[in-house]
């Protein structure tokens, strides 16, 4: 199992304390480092440049994105973005995506909520096609690429007439066909994994064999559920779990000594919790961490808070039975100390990371 | 080519400039940088001191809250060292790729800066224009530098400098046709008529320069690196429907009209002596800031070096003296 940090840097948070922790993860060997989008008080609103600027500071961490929301702007700005930080960061880039999650957002971005889950799937296609082929045009209902083309659904590449002419010198046109340009670094492209709470999102990601990150704010059953979900659409849709990345959110802190920890790691956590639930989240209200349950028991079934041998139990667990394959570790939050952080990040590296892997 | 551009972010720290500017285009052949933002984000991780430029970021094609947002995060990763420049596009090819229809490229340039300036300088704000609606909008997440500069970058087009001078707001200019400062007669005889105070106002100057320590290597970069280079770059540039005798699109530049180009009056082309005498002509427009162009992306690497460090030895000292910025 693959072990990376995950971040949700707030409004009033140090970048450069975040982005010294992700070296200290790079020097240490853990697998990656992604931030979440978030355009309130709880995350960074534009990613892209967090993750060149992890990139340029880092040699063999992957970084990316943990849930870019595709639908709020034009995708084609995120294919762009991303294939950049590939280049940038020399093909260590991921890229997490999200249909969205509160309506306020597409009302300020001008598009419908209910259009969130259809527009999504197809930015998701724009993008792949966009990072794989040269010379295409793309008809979606929500999207077409370049605007102004009149032609059956789907994607296709241009039909080649001798000469050869590039398309750039062909004067004032209207083209029917464009290239990205730059295109990503890895092949046939960054690995995309999606995000979200819907069923419906959760088994098109696996029918498409996309890559799935589970949220942090499921309990241990929730993920088993969530990920049983998966599996099965994966099934049906004649595909193998050792094609495909299944990643896990979490809230993690360590220390030496278990309760240590939970005294380190708390008082932040509560805050956090206490914001997200006062979000109030349409897609998170059947969540069992939204409805009350005490914090002994998120302790128990959701948080990994502990010393390394606690915390290293309950992973192995969630990843024997549901098929686990990246840990996504959430050791930074607003209030906690950069000393403790680099401290849980070396704990994370030297006795998680290790037994994980194995 | 991105490490490049880090290797010669950090060499102009140590040359001693002020800055460092990138454009923008999409969908073009030789990887031209579609994202600015998330690029500067990774320079300011290698330099320490240099304002980081984008010269021009391509506004109407972009959701310009978004840039807004995006602006904020570099700004606070490089601890106050971004410089918005924003640019209208005029390439029919990036509108359409960007899902943006074509046409009144100017009008959604203003309405789109407007919005980035607000949702960067309002604690919430509400706009309702022709292309942007928004209602009761709040960035929680804000720019170090209060307020974040913020520039029109144009060409010479008559509506730019009015259009920029009428809002009062900063302008970066390619000069006029000649490379001239009649551009900024324009946008401050229209920015004073509508009432803003002269002293208020800020202009930016765009220039090609090519600067070696002989004649003999000027040629050289000249016929190597800038005419094959400008010659791809300026049949694709889209605004231009140029046809031979038969009616048909030019798809080569004709090779007579490279001294044209090269020698045109809007770039400072020559030996550091003749470069100094031709940038007279830019201290005299008085200009707040300069951006210097050394290089496209397919120039040679080391030559782009070499200009740079001739130019900060050579030229830069009178530009500093005499320009007093």
């Amino acid at each position: 199992m693959r072990v990376g940090l995950l971040y949700a840097m707030g409004p009033e948070d140090d970048y450069a304390q975040a982005l010294t922790q992700v070296e200290e993860a790079d020097r240490l060997g853990l697998d990656f480092a992604l931030f979440e989008e978030h355009h309130g008080d709880r995350g960074c609103p534009a990613v892209g440049p967090l993750v060149t600027a992890a990139a340029a500071r880092t040699s063999a961490i992957r970084v990316g994105a943990a849930n870019r929301h595709l639908t709020l702007e034009h995708p084609v700005h995120v294919a762009e973005d991303f294939a950049v930080a590939d280049i940038i960061s020399r093909g260590r880039v991921i890229l997490g995506v999200s249909p969205g999650e509160r309506p306020a957002e597409f009302a300020a971005a001008g598009i419908p909520w209910n259009e969130r889950e259809q527009r999504f799937r197809e930015a998701v296609e724009l993008i792949r096609t966009l990072w794989t082929q040269a010379g295409v045009q793309f008809v979606g209902e929500h999207y077409r690429f370049p605007l102004g083309v009149d032609a059956p659904a789907g994607w296709r590449r241009e039909p080649y007439t001798p000469p050869f002419l590039d398309q750039w010198r062909r004067g004032q046109t209207r083209p029917d066909f464009l290239s990205l340009l730059p295109r990503p670094v890895q092949w046939p492209h960054p690995p995309i994994w999606a995000t979200g709470w819907r069923r419906e999102t959760i088994e098109w990601a696996a029918s498409r064999g996309l890559g799935f990150m589970c949220s942090s704010l499921e309990t241990d059953a929730e993920v088993r559920t969530r990920l049983g979900w998966y599996g099965d659409a994966l099934a049906q849709a004649g595909r193998d779990r050792n094609e495909v990345c299944l990643a896990l959110a979490r809230d993690v802190f360590l220390a030496a000594d278990g309760d240590e920890a939970r005294e380190l790691a708390l008082p932040a956590l509560r805050r956090r919790l206490d914001a997200a639930r006062g979000e109030a989240i349409e897609e998170q209200a059947g969540l069992a961490c939204m409805n009350g349950i005490d914090e002994a028991t998120l302790l128990d079934q959701c948080w990994l808070v502990g010393s390394p041998a606690e915390v290293l139990d309950r992973v192995k667990a969630l990843q024997a039975d549901s098929g686990l394959t990246h840990l996504a570790c959430r050791v930074w939050l607003p209030g906690r100390v950069h000393s403790d952080v680099i401290d849980c990040i070396r704990l994370l590296a030297s006795q998680l990371h290790t037994r994980l892997v194995a | 080519m991105y490490s490049d551009l880090i290797v010669h972010a950090q060499r102009a720290e140590e040359m001693g400039y002020d800055g460092i500017a990138l454009t923008e285009h999409s969908f073009w052949y030789d990887g031209y940088c579609p994202s600015l933002l998330p690029a500067l984000a990774a320079v300011a991780q290698k330099t320490e001191r240099l304002k980081l430029v984008t010269g021009a970021l391509l506004l109407p094609q972009h959701d310009p809250l978004e840039i807004a947002e995006e602006a904020a995060v570099v700004d606070r990763l490089s601890d106050g060292r971004l410089v918005l420049g924003l640019g209208a596009g005029y390439r029919p090819e990036e509108f359409l790729g960007h899902g943006v229809p074509e046409g009144r490229w100017g009008a959604r340039l203003f309405e789109a800066f407007e919005v980035v300036r607000l949702a960067l300088t309002e604690d919430s704000f509400s706009f309702d224009g022709d292309f942007y609606h928004y209602d009761d909008v709040h960035v929680a997440t804000r720019p170090v530098q209060d307020p974040l500069p913020m520039w029109v970058c144009a060409g010479y087009a008559d509506w730019s400098a009015k259009g920029t001078g009428r809002r009062g707001w900063s302008y970066c200019t390619t000069g006029d046709l000649e490379g001239g400062g009649s551009v900024f007669d324009t946008y401050e005889a229209t920015a004073v008529a509508a009432g803003h105070d002269p002293a208020s106002l800020r202009r930016g100057l765009f220039r090609d320069v090519l600067v070696m320590n002989s004649e003999h290597e000027v040629d050289a970069i000249a016929d190597e690196d800038f005419w094959p280079a400008f010659s791809d770059q300026f049949l694709g540039f889209g605004f231009l429907k140029w046809e031979d005798e038969n009616g048909k699109q030019i798809t080569q530049m004709p090779e007579d009209l490279k001294d044209m180009f090269v020698r045109s009056p809007r770039n400072a082309v020559g030996t550091p002596a003749a470069v100094r005498e031709q940038m007279k002509a830019v201290i005299e427009m008085d200009v707040d800031m300069l951006l210097v162009r050394m290089g496209w992306a397919n120039f040679n690497s080391q030559r782009m070096l070499q200009t740079m460090a001739t130019f900060a030895s050579e030229v830069m000292p009178m530009l500093r003296a005499e320009g007093g910025h």
